[in-house]
């Protein structure tokens, strides 16, 4: 399969540019030239307005005319256009500059030509349109409808006795069909193959309130996605990441995002109830049904489907506070963790596995002679294999089949030239299963759920910083280390996916007294490990990268910027699982013992290297234990032959010891030898 | 996988879907979402699914999007609501079906009209009338879903 490290790598200086526009198009954030300028028609307008209401005579005019000023001088009397509700639920944000810009760009979403900027006067115009005729086409509605959010706290705020109220069919009717009686909200875990969802992926679902058995799944769910068009896939990876699209909400069904999810990208979900009252629910559906019209620019590093979620959160209570509470930095699990301290949970999170999750306990619960049947049955459903099916009692053969029956799924998306012969053997595999569930108290003996996993929100910060002190040979060194993001493979990886490592801008410097020299000792980029132990039926491959600036030390240059060159890895390998889990994963504590293997390329392009650049492979292997809940230690040898360009071999090892200090701190001791290189370092670190 | 290295300076690009994953779509043209087997795997269109978490037939359900194929502003007609969860559902459905339980088989009941008190019924109908209503020549989810239906018509 043709794929991506490089594009990874790539990515991430298109992150880079994402950054810079993003600082571009803040810094554009309308200052009082341009306000003036967009607002003359409306300041004119306003003059007008305010000519005539101050008009006793026209104060006497029939009520179509006076009511709307009256309405709009309470307004501006009770200054409703600076309340916090307000800004709200128009998405307005303070500029750098002073002044408002809402975070939404298109104009239909407001009813003043100046409202995406002026809140006073989106305020008034939104108060007159209340009064607007109803219009001819039963398809266009009425501003009373389009916004009932708005139009349900200005009728808190002032006297709307006068206002006509109009019917809004299809609100009415896309809200009792959404009939909401609960919110849950709901995080994807991370799919390190995929950028934009590396740091998992946040939506809302609405629970009905007819709940029967698995209605869940029938309950709508409230995403904020990019809308796409182009079937490029360099425009769209450049224009997703620099914010060329307008995301919008939408709602999907949740079988939908279950499937897309844990079946086809293999995705654990995580449901977490919200404790919402009736009229916090009311105020979020009101609210959405005005999000249809709203489209925003999407960002997947901050103004992502995560961070959209918090704005359409906190119209439902003014006292709650998300929003601000995060930077130029939106990880999805920190926008869960902050939704949780303010609306808490109503009930334990649930767990709904990937399909490899489930697929992989279902078998290691089968006996290794029934793994083996259910097995060939889902690749070949031949006479000899049903024979053999036979001669097991009637409830195993309904726990084997149905095994066979998932693994046969699993076997046919992921091989898709499978599809010709498959319809035949769907069929005999499905006669098997309806045979052999005569009740269906006998088909699932047990409940093949996998034990659920530490939650997301209980793992370390996603942020780390750390300080330390060291000894290379030939002087001591005091180290500071900042790391946004996210997780290694030596943490503690209780919330996390586990064995995987994700680091971003990952930032060490030392100084070294002896010398008076303070230095770059290294930045990550992006580095990214991704481990998949084997398992007999699934065959996942661990494959990494990284995109680095370090000095190059192994050629006798440290200490200096002209020993800085970028660096370039990336492999493919396998891993496997040298001691089972205790428990099978059960239990808070599973004991991590995984061995992997890469094969590797590697590139560094700079000064330090004769003719510019190195090139060249090697391998590398790495073992890593979980001695205690709170020790783990990470070993790791690699040797790497540059045959073009700077001509040399390098060879390393290497000891990294994490000792947890409660969940958020840890003490960190590496060993490393990098050719006659010698190295040791202690590292507090401390994750935000 | 390819080891595909470029330089830098190059230029640039994002991601893929690395795993085997086939993120398949399609719209609401004939009034059914369209799943699976139609779509093969397109690198491109996978990239599209999986990049922006999910943009997957995304556009049928914007909020006040008004009608569109199977959709009224955003959620599925009523009317087509059996059709549209079977194709997404086709594989684990004709597994509940077989057996007579399962989660996916229960809210395929609740479409179906079936309530509390009427599910254990409708459950045993479709697993009794199995072999005629999904092992036929068609199974397409269009098929078996017209089949359940016509064959609850006839049995009241």
């Amino acid at each position: 399969m043709s794929s991506p490290p490089w594009r990874r790598i790539l990515s991430v200086r298109i992150t880079f540019r994402s950054i810079l526009q993003r600082a571009v198009r803040r810094i554009r954030v309308p200052c009082g030239a341009s306000r003036l300028r967009r607002c003359l028609p409306c300041f004119l307008a306003w003059i007008a307005v305010a000519l005539f209401s101050s008009c006793p005579a026209l104060a006497q005019h029939p009520e179509s005319l006076g009511a709307p000023q009256a309405l709009i001088r309470g307004a501006r009397e009770a200054r409703l256009s600076e309340a916090p509700m307000w800004h709200r639920l128009l998405h307005y944000r303070k500029g750098l500059l002073g002044g408002f810009a809402s975070d939404i760009d298109n104009p239909e979403f407001f009813l003043s030509p100046a409202g995406r900027h002026d809140p006073s006067a989106e305020i008034e115009s939104t108060l007159a349109a209340f009064f607007s005729p109803p219009s001819n086409n039963p398809q266009t509605q009425h501003p009373q409808c389009r916004f009932p959010a708005r139009y349900a706290w200005l009728k808190t705020q002032l006297d709307f006795s006068s206002v006509p109220s109009r019917p809004c069919e299809r609100f009415e009717l896309w809200r009792a069909r959404l009939d909401v009686a609960s919110v849950t909200l709901i995080f994807a875990a991370a799919d390190l193959s995929n950028p934009a969802s590396m740091y998992g992926h946040t939506f809302l679902r609405l629970n009905r309130k007819q709940h029967g058995a698995g209605e869940h799944l029938l309950d709508y769910t409230v995403n904020f996605t990019a809308d796409t068009d182009v079937q490029n896939g360099l425009v769209f990876a450049y224009r997703g990441l620099t914010g060329g699209y307008q995301g919008r909400f939408s709602t999907l069904p949740y079988y939908i995002k279950v499937r897309e999810y844990t079946n086809l990208q293999n995705r654990d979900l995580w449901e977490y109830d919200l404790m919402l009252n009736a009229e916090q629910i009311e105020r979020l559906v009101r609210h959405l049904w005005e999000m249809g019209s709203a489209s925003f620019d999407y960002y997947f590093l901050s103004e992502n489907c995560a961070y959209q979620l918090l704005p359409l959160i906190e119209v439902v209570e003014p006292s709650i506070h998300l929003v601000e509470q995060f930077g130029p930095r939106v990880v999805p699990i920190d926008t869960v963790r902050v939704l949780l301290a303010q609306l808490r949970l109503h009930s334990a999170v649930r767990y709904r596995p990937s399909e490899w999750s489930r697929l992989s306990y279902k078998r290691a619960r089968l006996a290794p002679d029934e793994a083996e049947t259910a097995r060939r049955l889902a690749e070949e459903m031949t006479q000899a294999v049903e024979t053999e099916l036979s001669a097991y009692p009637p409830t195993r053969q309904a726990t084997i089949l149905d095994t066979a029956y998932d693994y046969f799924q699993y076997l046919l998306r992921n091989t898709p030239e499978r599809t010709e012969v498959t319809q035949d053997h769907e069929q005999r595999l499905l006669l098997r299963i309806r045979q052999v569930s005569p009740n269906p108290s006998l088909l699932h003996p047990d409940n093949p759920l996998p034990p659920p996993p530490i939650s997301p929100d209980a793992g370390h910060g996603t942020g780390q910083i750390g300080i330390g002190f060291g000894h290379s040979t030939d002087t001591p060194f005091g180290e500071l280390s900042i790391r946004p993001a996210l997780h290694d493979l030596a943490a503690p990886d209780a919330g996390y996916l586990p064995n995987s490592h994700l680091a971003m801008f990952h930032l060490r410097l030392r100084y070294a007294p002896r010398v008076r020299k303070a230095f770059v000792e290294h930045l990550g980029l992006i580095e990214i490990v991704s481990l998949h132990p084997r398992d007999p039926w699934t065959t996942p491959r661990s494959w990494k990268m990284n995109l680095r600036i370090d000095p190059a030390k192994e050629r006798g240059c440290a200490r200096a910027w002209r020993c800085l060159y970028l660096g370039m890895n990336s492999g493919r390998g396998i891993a496997m699982e040298v001691r089972r889990q205790t428990g099978g994963g059960t239990g808070p504590f599973s004991r991590r013992g995984v061995g992997y293997l890469f094969a590797e390329v590697d590139i560094g392009v700079g000064e330090p290297f004769r003719r510019g650049y190195r090139f060249g492979g090697g391998a590398t292997a790495g073992l890593l234990v979980d001695v205690t809940p709170s020790w783990h230690i990470h070993l790791t040898g690699g040797t790497l032959h540059y045959f073009a360009g700077d001509v040399h071999a390098i060879h390393s090892v290497a000891a990294e010891q994490v000792f947890s200090v409660r969940k958020d701190w840890e003490l960190r001791l590496t060993l490393r030898r990098i050719l006659s290189d010698r190295e040791g370092l202690v590292m507090l670190n401390r994750y935000f | 996988m390819r080891k595909i290295w470029i330089f830098v300076g190059l230029s640039l690009m994002a991601s893929a879907a690395q795993a085997a994953n086939q993120h398949t779509m399609a719209g609401c043209g004939l009034g059914y979402v369209l799943f699976g087997r139609e779509h093969p795997t397109d690198p491109v269109l996978q990239v599209l699914a999986a990049t922006t978490n999910g943009v997957f037939a995304n556009h049928l359900f914007g909020i006040t999007s008004g009608t569109l194929g199977c959709t009224r502003d955003g959620l599925i007609a009523k009317e087509m609501e059996a059709e549209v969860y079977a194709e997404v559902n086709f594989r684990p459905l004709l597994k509940e079906m077989a057996q007579g339980s399962g989660e996916y088989l229960d809210a395929f009941a609740t479409l179906l009209g079936a309530n509390e008190t009427t599910r254990p019924e409708l459950l045993r109908f479709l697993r009794e009338n199995y072999t005629h209503l999904v092992l036929r020549e068609e199974v397409t989810p269009q098929e078996v879903v017209a089949r359940v239906k016509s064959a609850l018509a006839a049995h009241p």
